[in-house]
């Protein structure tokens, strides 16, 4: 274990859970991050084993986790968290739950993490010479898992932050440093089984080039048997980012509006993906955050290019120090201020699913989606949305369900008594080839026939969709479905593929992949009844397109 | 390592089984899938370098250098660790796929999985995932093979390379 140093704030951040004390800590906090001057001060002695606890938090950097409580630090919108207090309150803080990190790597030697890792449990897929069970990075350019493990994790005491689960514990997999493959993908997503009762994947699809993404046969079963037979047929929790990819920057810093869509991308389309999408302190949607009707819920996270704060986490080692953050040098080693993306807002996500199951173990992966989409809260300016048949009443294809509330997720939680067996519905909308009429629009309509599901929790839609003499494929098309209820899941909209230049700039370019083997997932429609007729609904084609087949896969309860 | 070189060898004395620009396909799940085969590039996922060629582009750990076909097909026997890129979608720039080892397989008939191996002379271990296997084979144009030949086969439901494609950090 590396020695490190360990530099504290002027004087310890002490807040009660009451009265959260957020003047002084404010203050405190502030002075430390003001050109670093407490910096300079003295190490105060304390140790990994310095205590905080959900009365006293004692951790130097939480006044800095807004998505904890954002009291309005740092220009963010007071209030804009994941009411988060209440349940450490209650005594909750994920302990008895493990949690796989599937990343680049996990730090698991980190002074704020150590204790909640589990020592030999890890695995390293990379050939860089370390043990089989050691993710930690090599290279300093891979401290991409090791802050989402502290955002889930980091432990309460007087170091550095706390983990929106500070008791649960983290193992590691570096698939993202190893050489890539479907059988390696597999390996990584049941690594743990019998152990974890999560998994944190921030990572999936290129976001950069608006192109169908994929994943292969070997990925989509291994999550398929992590969700259906691991923790006695409860399944283990599958959380996915839901991509950056909404915009990008130009090298003029201008910021490009792409019409990428976590809709686009194949982990993401998984039926037993749970999307998280991003909201930034001030309670917007982060602008890069890729909308979908896949897209479950939101979590904090942080801006495009604003001067809305990140997301205090820990990193390995140097990696962020002396980095500038809002104009001044960062002086605190093992930690960083900017994190961000849907790969930050995923773990937050993901440590409030490890309360929810310390409250309750007999939660399946399909109840803690059930109660996520139930209890989230309206997020503001949220685009593309529709009524919704739960939770608040509205869904948005850019924020899902809304913010996560982790005080009233997990308060649903305990009183939840699980959701009946699942039951599948499968709907043929087109069994022999269609063509469009002379508009290029093409729909159909399916029946929902003897289905005896009265609440629906997904809605998945294949497509064959041939486009033979096409040059510009899936650019020009709109695809949506409609449900008896007349709500809407937009599933893909006109768009352009993007390729990068040499400068740094993203370019127009054709789309090279179709629709002629995709499949959509939809959670838009939960909690509808399905009764009655489907309709999915094409636009953009040509007369020499076709529609070879589509089936609807409706499941519920 | 030996074994494979030697299959990569007497591949390449056969003449490619695919050709460059040619269409691949493979199975998942019953489903045919297909990608081109780029006439123009190789790749490697290894550190080894590539004598004569300059890397047109890299993707993370992947290095892309710029060939020919004709150049694509000697590489294809001298250097097995640079292998074919294949491009899904409509044309030879699409996003790539590496065939880095191994076929993925799912099959109604494991018997017929079994004795058709024996007789290649082939491995065949359980995957990661229950009812999957991976029939051992050489990075590249091997892994291609076997996949095609995969596909004959009474009861395959799944017949894929291990393909090793793009993925981000979010």
């Amino acid at each position: 274990m590396q020695t490190r140093h360990i530099i504290t704030l002027a004087t310890a951040v002490l807040l009660t859970a009451c009265g959260g004390g957020g003047g002084g800590g404010t203050t405190t906090a502030n002075t430390a991050n003001t050109g670093g001057s407490n910096a300079s001060g003295s190490t105060s002695g304390s140790t990994a084993s310095g205590t905080s606890s959900a009365s006293t938090i004692n951790d130097p950097l939480f006044a800095r986790q807004w998505h904890l409580k954002n009291t309005g630090q740092e220009g963010g919108t007071a209030g804009v968290d994941i009411n988060m207090q209440p349940v450490w309150q209650a005594g909750l803080d994920g302990s008895g739950i493990n949690v796989a990190v599937i990343d680049d790597g996990l730090d698991i030697n980190h002074e704020d993490l150590v204790l909640n890792t589990l020592q030999g449990s890890s695995l390293n897929m990379a050939s860089n010479g370390k043990a089989s069970t050691d993710p930690t990075p090599v290279n300093a350019s891979d401290d991409h898992g090791t802050s989402v493990g502290g955002l889930i994790a980091a432990v309460a005491n007087t170091l550095g932050g706390r983990g929106v689960a500070y008791g649960a514990k983290l193992l590691g997999v570096n698939l993202l440093a190893a050489n890539s493959a479907d059988s390696n993908d597999a390996t990584a997503l049941l690594h743990g089984k019998g152990m974890i009762a999560i998994s944190n994947n921030s990572w999936g699809n290129p976001d950069s080039d608006n192109e169908l993404g994929y994943s292969g046969p070997l990925a989509k079963a291994a999550i398929e048997q992590g969700a259906t037979t691991e923790r006695g047929g409860k399944g283990i929790v599958y959380l996915f980012a839901a991509g950056n990819g909404a915009t990008q920057f130009q090298s003029d810093g201008s910021v490009l509006q792409t019409g990428q869509r976590s809709s686009y991308d194949s982990f993401n389309n998984t039926p037993y993906a749970l999307n998280i999408a991003a909201v930034q302190a001030n309670g917007t949607p982060s602008e890069y955050s890729e909308p979908g009707a896949n897209v479950l819920a939101s979590a904090p996270s942080d801006s495009t290019g604003s001067t809305l704060p990140g997301l205090y986490t820990t990193t390995v080692s140097l990696a962020k120090l002396n980095s500038l953050y809002r104009g001044q040098n960062w002086l605190f080693p093992n930690y960083r201020p900017d994190f961000g993306g849907t790969s930050g807002a995923t773990p937050i996500a993901a440590g409030v699913v490890a309360l929810m199951l310390q409250a309750n173990p007999s939660l399946s992966w399909r109840d803690i989606r059930w109660i996520l989409a139930s209890t989230a809260r309206s997020v503001s300016n949220a685009t593309e949305t529709g009524a919704s048949a739960i939770g608040h009443g509205v869904y948005s294809h850019k924020a899902g369900f809304g913010l996560i509330d982790a005080n009233a997720a997990v308060a649903m939680a305990k009183i939840h008594t699980g959701l009946p067996a699942m039951k599948t519905c499968t709907l043929t909308l087109a069994s022999s080839t269609q063509s469009p009429d002379n508009n290029g629009q093409l729909q159909l309509a399916a029946s929902s026939g003897n289905c005896t599901i009265s609440k629906l929790e997904s809605a998945d839609l294949s497509l064959q969709l041939n486009q033979p003499g096409n040059p510009n494929p899936a650019e020009q098309l709109a695809i949506q479905l409609d449900s008896p209820n007349a709500r809407t899941s937009i599933l893909a909209t006109p768009h352009t593929c993007l390729a990068k230049n040499a400068q740094g700039d993203f370019l127009v370019n054709s789309c090279s992949k179709t629709y002629s083997d995709w499949a959509f997932h939809s959670v838009r429609h939960m909690g509808e009844n399905p009764a009655g007729q489907w309709t999915l609904k094409i636009s953009g084609m040509l007369a020499s397109d076709n529609l070879a087949g589509s089936q609807l896969v409706l499941r519920g309860f | 390592m030996k074994k494979f070189i030697l299959a990569a060898l007497l591949l390449g004395l056969a003449g490619p089984l695919l050709a460059a620009g040619q269409t691949f396909r493979w199975l998942e799940n019953g489903i045919t899938r297909h990608a081109i085969i780029d006439p123009d590039t190789r790749a490697s996922t290894t550190t080894t370098a590539a004598n004569g060629l300059t890397v047109s582009k890299q993707d993370k750990g992947v290095r892309f250098y710029r060939t020919d076909t004709a150049r694509s097909r000697q590489l294809a026997a001298r250097q097995p660790d640079l292998l074919p890129v294949l491009r899904e979608g409509k044309t030879n720039k699409g996003p790539w796929l590496l065939p880095v080892g191994g076929v993925v397989v799912r099959t109604q008939d494991e018997a017929a999985l079994a004795a058709w191996a024996k007789q290649q002379g082939l491995s065949v271990q359980a995957s990661a995932v229950n009812g999957y296997w991976l029939v051992q084979t050489a990075p590249g144009e091997a892994a291609l093979k076997v996949t095609s030949q995969l596909l004959q086969l009474p009861g395959i439901q799944t017949a894929a390379p291990n393909w090793s494609g793009p993925k981000e950090k979010r």
